[in-house]
């Protein structure tokens, strides 16, 4: 409490309170109350002096207050001072309203106010908030005489979380892989708990539940996955995806929509003809590959390549639409150096091409016996004996080759009579037809001609097809008169070539 | 008297796995000659029958002086299918003619013992023809045209090898494809690219073409043209694939009870004459019940026409319903099967095609897979003929 001295003025004061001393008479002992009161008219001259008879103590201001209901941009600010004072004194606020530490608007009640009350003296209307500003209000008490020092108290209007960057993966998406959101948020409010929120959709339709998953302030994070189980070839995906922090989200927003692409047929493994194999004879190759896959588990087909070219450019055998893993020549190819490659369509597109293979194929002479040796068994002289009655049965050539063979036949003397050695008609050979048109009659010995121990041709181009490659050896043998009686034998050979 | 059927068969399966074969690849060889020129040479033997056998091999005819076989004696066992021998061939320095000079490089089995009586055995041998060209002074070229199946509408491609065998290069080759139907009548013509060939070298040609003539058998004749030269090379091709079809099937003035009469009508697209072509019929209902089979009669079917062929059905005690049709066209040693769905009702019969089934061809086997086909046949005949034997004898 102060006690002012008025020069000149008439005073007057009530004494309120206890523990006071007054001037004029010394007293400090007992209970006063002053009452007074101070006129001061208006031509009033002289100084108004202060001087403390009693000790008249500062107010002391308390933390002032910024309240918001949202700390939001959506709420007013409202500013609450709140000063003590010893002196039990009221109290009058001067303020000030700080924006990102700069001043704003300021004032002063017009009142005094209980000390030691928090008062709402000044607020901020939400049209003035912006996102992320800095509020603070600033106050100052007045007991009357003295000031208080100046308190701040800040708040921050809060910005909801953004998401600055989304992104799904992979840009293909096939059914064998998950499809990917990542997704970046960012808030400036340090300390939010920031959350992200997905929900795929399947062709217009949820898939599974919403994810949701926290992530750090700014940081890409792959925030929800769609398992590739969930979705099909063809199917449109989308993601619709949000952040929160706690006290707001975001918009919700939707992520470009992808079409599930169709998976390719994987590479083509060849398996025959093998590669490079050099001594290749089979003129109506069956080329046969490993089956390839196919993670949409599409029905696929195959196209096969044949080509002269290293590289099977201008291919002889460009065949599509294949369904087996094999694929058979169906004509006689000629003797060279084959390349081949295949690759598998889903019907929706191929798959890659193979490796290229080559073969090389190359013409091959083979024969066949289907008996090694005639027996005409114990022969009495002047006997003759053929086999053109099949008994016994002729030799049957074959020929298991790849390209038509000539044939020659040579023998070691059969007789020991020396009228009967080689190149007599004691032991003598024919070809006859097995199977028609197996091999060329005019170019061939077809009627009987002495055997020879040097070769002698006896079947002129001999076909090399299945159902007409087959010829007979007929043998004729005649015993001569002065030929003993013991075995004999003959070792003859049919010599085959190329025609 | 029962064994001798059984015995029989074994003699026949025995003697029909008696057999002796033997092979070689290549079955002849190429080389350009060049002055001095050292090559080894690879051959393949081939034991088709895997048997063991032994063998000489040698070589013959005018280049035999400058071949060395390295293993002049080879030895195959019953496991091999196959043994890689090869040749060093050393050329001189010149051969005076120019053009072809051959060797031949024989593979001799070497023949076992002969058996008594008189008896003449035979042994197998196979040769491989080494082929040394000498360039030809100046131009000279030689031609092997490729052809391949081709599809009706469908480009394609046929190649031509053209390999330089004179001493000058060719400064532009080309070749001209003609295409011929069966009677030589002339009905396309397609031209290759050209290129420049280097003498001694080999070049392939490609004419592209896209045959819109009808399917069926022709042949190609290309000729190269080279710096004013020219040489050919013809070979038989196909477009599309030979097979009948059945055009459509019907069954006119029906009474259920009555024959009825199947007209079947089969197409040729192809470009000749099929001859003696007929169908098997059977109609089988959806339990595989067989109610007839039928034999039709023969018919020439003329290139790109069509034949009707008839087929009976004695409907005596056939109760109206849907029934199946198979019919198999047989030609050529070919076979297209048709099913169709026929409906059998009071006054008629309508059919409709079902499905196509088509003989499914039988996978190869290699020879000793036969083999042992063969021997487990054996064993299990003898093990029944034991059995047999057995039985026999207990029951004296």
């Amino acid at each position: 409490m102060k006690i002012k001295t008025f020069v000149g003025i008439n005073l007057t004061i009530n004494y309120l309170q206890e523990n006071v001393t007054r001037k004029d008479t010394g007293s400090t002992s007992g209970a006063y109350t002053i009452n007074g009161s101070i006129e001061i008219p208006d031509n009033a001259t002289g100084m108004l002096e202060d001087y403390a008879a009693m000790d008249n103590l500062a107010p002391e201001m308390q933390t002032p207050r910024i309240y918001s209901e949202t700390n939001k941009t959506s709420s007013d600010l409202l500013g609450y001072c709140n000063a003590t004072d010893e002196d039990l004194d009221n109290v009058s606020y001067y303020w000030k309203w700080y924006v990102n530490d700069v001043g704003n608007i300021s004032g002063a009640t017009s009142e005094n106010y209980t000390q030691g009350k928090e008062r709402n003296i000044a607020n901020i209307s939400s049209g003035n908030l912006s996102m992320g500003d800095k509020w603070t209000l600033s106050c100052l008490a007045n007991d009357g005489t003295l000031n208080s020092s100046w308190l701040n108290s800040s708040l921050n209007i809060k910005s909801p979380p953004t998401i600055i960057a989304n992104a799904t993966s992979p840009a293909i998406v096939y059914t064998n892989t998950d499809w990917m959101l990542n997704l970046t948020v960012s808030d400036p409010d340090d300390g939010d708990v920031l959350t992200t929120y997905t929900q795929f959709y399947v062709n217009g339709s949820a898939s599974g539940l919403m994810h949701s998953l926290n992530v750090t302030n700014g940081t890409n994070t792959n925030v929800a996955n769609l398992s590739s189980t969930s979705f099909f070839k063809g199917a449109n995906l989308t993601a619709e995806f949000w952040a929160g922090d706690e006290t707001e989200n975001t918009t919700k927003y939707n992520a470009t929509e992808v079409t599930v692409s169709n998976s390719l047929p994987s590479q083509v493994i060849l398996s025959y003809p093998e590669n490079n194999d050099s001594f290749f004879t089979n003129r109506t190759p069956k080329y046969n590959w490993a089956t390839s896959t196919d993670v949409d588990n599409d029905a696929l087909t195959y196209q096969i390549l044949v080509s002269l070219n290293p590289d099977v450019s201008s291919p002889l055998t460009n065949e599509t639409g294949i369904s087996n893993t094999y694929y058979i020549q169906p004509s006689e190819l000629d003797f060279a150096t084959y390349y081949w490659r295949v690759r598998a369509n889903d019907s929706d597109n191929y798959g890659t091409w193979s490796d290229i293979w080559n073969f090389t194929l190359v013409p091959s002479v083979s024969i066949k016996l289907t008996q090694n040796s005639i027996n005409f068994g114990t022969m009495a002289q002047f006997e003759v004996n053929d086999t053109t009655n099949n008994q016994p049965a002729p030799f049957k050539l074959e020929n298991d080759g790849n390209t038509e063979a000539n044939v020659s036949v040579n023998s070691s003397s059969l007789w020991v009579s020396a009228s009967a050695q080689l190149n007599t008609s004691y032991y003598q050979f024919k070809a006859d037809n097995s199977e028609a048109n197996s091999f060329n009659w005019l170019n061939s010995q077809t009627t009987w001609a002495n055997m020879s121990d040097i070769s002698k041709s006896i079947i002129n181009t001999l076909n090399h097809t299945d159902s007409n490659d087959l010829a007979e050896i007929d043998i004729r043998v005649e015993v001569a008169s002065d030929e003993p009686p013991l075995s004999k034998s003959a070792s003859l050979i049919f010599e085959a070539g190329e025609s | 008297m029962k064994l001798k059927p059984i015995l029989l068969i074994i003699v026949i399966i025995i003697l029909a796995n008696q057999t002796y074969a033997l092979g070689i690849a290549p079955s002849h060889s190429d080389v350009i000659f060049e002055p001095g020129l050292e090559k080894t040479i690879q051959l393949k033997v081939i034991n088709n029958d895997y048997k063991n056998f032994d063998a000489v091999v040698y070589a013959e005819r005018a280049l035999a002086e400058y071949i060395t076989i390295e293993n002049p004696t080879i030895s195959l066992s019953k496991d091999q299918d196959s043994k890689i021998i090869s040749y060093k061939l050393n050329l001189p320095k010149s051969l005076e003619k120019q053009g072809l000079h051959e060797a031949s490089i024989v593979v001799r089995e070497i023949p076992k013992e002969t058996k008594g009586g008189t008896t003449i055995t035979a042994s197998l041998a196979v040769a491989s023809k080494l082929n040394v060209m000498v360039p030809y002074n100046g131009k000279y070229a030689e031609i092997k045209l490729f052809v391949t199946n081709f599809k009706q509408n469908q480009e394609s491609n046929f190649a031509v090898e053209v390999i330089n065998l004179g001493t000058e290069n060719i400064l532009e080759a080309y070749a001209i494809i003609n295409i011929y139907d069966p009677l030589n009548n002339k009905l396309a013509a397609t031209t290759s690219n050209k290129v420049q060939i280097n003498s001694k070298d080999k070049e392939i040609l490609i004419a592209k073409w896209t045959p819109e003539i009808g399917l069926g058998n022709y042949h190609a004749v290309a000729t190269l043209m080279y710096d004013g030269l020219n040489t050919k090379d013809e070979k038989p091709f196909t477009i599309g694939i030979f097979e009948l079809d059945i055009a459509s099937i019907s069954v006119n003035n029906f009474k259920l009870g009555g024959i009825a009469k199947f007209d079947i009508l089969v197409e040729n697209n192809w470009n000749e004459e099929i001859p003696n072509v007929f169908a098997e019929t059977s109609v089988k209902d959806d339990k595989e019940k067989v109610y007839t089979q039928f034999k039709t009669a023969s018919a020439d079917i003329p290139a790109f026409g069509s034949q009707e062929l008839n087929a009976y059905w004695d409907t005596a005690k056939v109760i109206p319903g849907s029934y199946k049709l198979d019919i198999v066209l047989n030609y050529l040693g070919q076979k297209t099967e048709k099913i169709f769905d026929i409906m059998v009702e009071y006054d008629k019969i309508t059919a409709s095609l079902v499905g196509k089934a088509i003989a499914v061809e039988e996978e190869e086997k290699p020879a000793v897979l036969k083999s042992i086909y063969i021997l487990i046949f054996l064993v299990v005949i003898l093990v029944i003929f034991n059995i047999f034997i057995y039985f026999k004898k207990v029951r004296k």
